[in-house]
């Protein structure tokens, strides 16, 4: 009960602490920690998503960066018809309309990949999602129209009109930064209901004890083609996040390492713990932040580091934090 | 009237025929025990019973209708639900959960996102009734992993029960336990009779008599004698053949 409160104590410090620094380090001119935090939060609903799979439902998706990728996509490829003409049924800067674009490829694409990924089980699970990604990838690099392995620039963010008159102006960083954040805290609430509803149950067991699930009489399949399904369409709103964020997209968000960098995030956090993968993510950005400015070799270190918090920090940074409480780590 | 029937079921592994054309019937409201050297083939029977393993030849009926094709799940959910010989449970849940999600399993599907699953009533009062059967309620609260191997037996029949099966397969649920944890859990299995039907595959002999009202031998993969306890108990090649032995 008392790690509990503790818990939940820290994750209100976390997300506090979110809120105010970058507004606080803006106000003192740095105004680039805005930038930062705003990539975390990202990346933070990414590996989120993640977790819902692997945390959760034990399944290690290893192709998740392409859902980021589809969902900016369907930012970038409106927004280049709108600029240059052509497709006119797909261009424009509606926001709505990115975000349909996200979420309907996305669910798509997990849909499809997904009931032929979780007939495997295991290494094959790992190797076929990740197969599946690299699909996406060299897709996109194929497509020389939106720049092949360059990329495209997107001009403009979103707009996301709220009423007919009002206008969601993320164009201005500290907006955008907050309707990162208030996407996030969404996130983070409808993926602790899950977990703790039916639904989340059933993964839950399934991960534990398959062959106990059917004996049951619970075929498991269709829970986990629909998680995937959810996961999916939650990195693609991230993706579509993201390519506001950088103004623009390419292949490179959905190389292979990208979605291993998810993975990490999550282990790095933590699995048990819903706030992990946020832990997660915002250690890993901030030491990718500090570490490249120390020395251009830095993931070496970064990688020695990760060794470490898998080797001996079994349950990651919240593992630790609460084993210390409760006094089971030597003194 | 028979409830399980098999006809000629048939398993192969290679050159080792595991089942040999075993054709079983299972009487509504009775407890029939299996027994059988080890390696007779036992587990293998209740696994394609089950729906774990397809059998290679003969058919499965439930209440008369054929049940070969179907899955291990729908299976469970048409009636016939089984046990493990080495228990099975989730670890990570505590007990009461280990049988909430059981009776969750049963009651329709669980396509529901928002509601606490954790704290749904309905389950966890139905979960408590069990446990009180099997005598774990004071264990409810205790992660499933910490419990004691006997009490895991134990909990392993509360989570068959919660399907509210009408043919409860019992692979050896005497196994590894105390002799007071058996004459409990033969009173129990006793009571349950009026209920649902029981196929029992037990080494414990004492066991067997005491509940078995048919018997069945199986001896490599095949069934040698069938019929009313009493009297498969005198068939002079199921004594030379297994009773004498000593097991």
């Amino acid at each position: 009960m008392r790690s509990q409160i503790f818990h939940k104590f820290g994750a209100a410090l976390l997300l506090l602490t979110l809120l105010i620094v970058p507004f606080v380090m803006s106000y003192f001119g740095k105004t680039f920690w805005l930038d930062i935090f705003t990539r975390l939060i990202i990346l933070s609903i990414a590996a989120s998503s993640l977790s819902l799979l692997l945390s959760v439902a034990g399944l290690a998706s290893f192709g998740h960066a392409a859902y980021i990728g589809l969902g900016a996509y369907a930012v970038g490829i409106p927004v280049y018809f709108e600029t240059y003409g052509g497709n006119d049924f797909l261009a424009g800067y509606n926001g709505w309309w990115h975000l349909l674009l996200a979420v309907s490829v996305c669910a798509l694409f997990a849909l499809v990949t997904g009931a032929i990924s979780l007939r495997t089980r295991g290494v094959h699970f790992i190797m076929i999602t990740m197969a599946f990604s690299q699909m996406i990838f060299y897709l996109l690099v194929s497509l020389e129209e939106f720049g092949g392995d360059d990329g495209l620039s997107v001009d403009l963010r979103s707009e996301f009109a709220l009423l007919d008159t009002v206008v969601l102006d993320i164009e201005e960083p500290w907006i955008f930064y907050l309707l990162c954040y208030v996407l996030l805290l969404l996130v983070l609430f409808v993926i602790s209901r899950i977990t703790h509803s039916h639904f989340g149950r059933v993964l839950n067991a399934a991960r534990q004890n398959e062959q106990r699930v059917r004996a049951l009489g619970v075929n498991p399949y269709g829970y986990r083609l629909f998680a995937f399904v959810l996961a999916g369409v939650i990195a693609g709103l991230s993706g579509v996040l993201y390519a506001n964020y950088a103004y623009f997209v390419s292949p490179g968000m959905v190389e292979w390492t990208r979605s291993g960098e998810l993975m990490f995030m999550i282990i790095l956090g933590g699995v048990t713990s819903l706030f992990g993968p946020l832990i997660g993510a915002t250690c890993f950005v901030l030491l990718e932040y500090f570490l490249s400015r120390w020395t251009i070799f830095w993931h070496l270190p970064f990688g020695l580091l990760l060794l470490g918090v898998v080797l001996f920090g079994r349950g990651g940074i919240v593992g630790l934090l609460t084993r210390r409480r409760r006094g089971e780590l030597e003194p | 009237m028979s409830v399980l029937q098999t006809n000629n079921l048939t398993k192969r592994f290679g050159g080792v025929v595991a089942t040999d054309a075993v054709s079983l019937s299972l009487e509504q409201g009775k407890v029939h025990a299996l027994i059988g050297p080890n390696g007779a083939g036992k587990t293998t029977f209740i696994a394609q019973l089950a729906g774990q393993l397809m059998p290679d030849a003969g058919q499965i009926l439930l209440n008369a209708k054929d049940i070969t094709k179907l899955s291990e799940p729908e299976r469970v959910r048409a009636g016939l639900t089984r046990t493990f010989q080495i228990s099975s449970l989730f670890s990570d849940f505590s007990v009461l959960e280990n049988v909430a999600f059981s009776v969750q399993a049963r009651t329709g599907h669980s396509y529901r996102f928002w509601s606490k699953v954790a704290s749904n009533a309905r389950l966890n009062a139905t979960a408590a009734d069990l446990l009180e059967l099997l005598g774990l309620s004071e264990k409810s609260q205790e992660k499933a992993a910490a419990l004691s191997h006997g009490e895991q037996r134990q909990l392993e029949i509360a989570m068959a029960l919660a399907t509210e099966p009408k043919v409860l397969m019992l692979d050896e649920p005497m196994a590894g336990m105390g002799s007071e944890e058996t004459q409990r859990l033969i009173e129990l299995l006793g009571k349950l009779k009026s209920e649902t039907t029981l196929l029992l595959v037990e080494h414990d002999m004492d066991a067997v008599f005491a509940l078995a009202d048919d018997l069945s031998v199986l001896v490599n993969g095949a069934l040698i004698a069938s019929g009313p306890a009493a009297e498969v108990r005198t068939h002079p090649e199921v004594i030379s053949a297994y009773l004498d032995s000593g097991t």
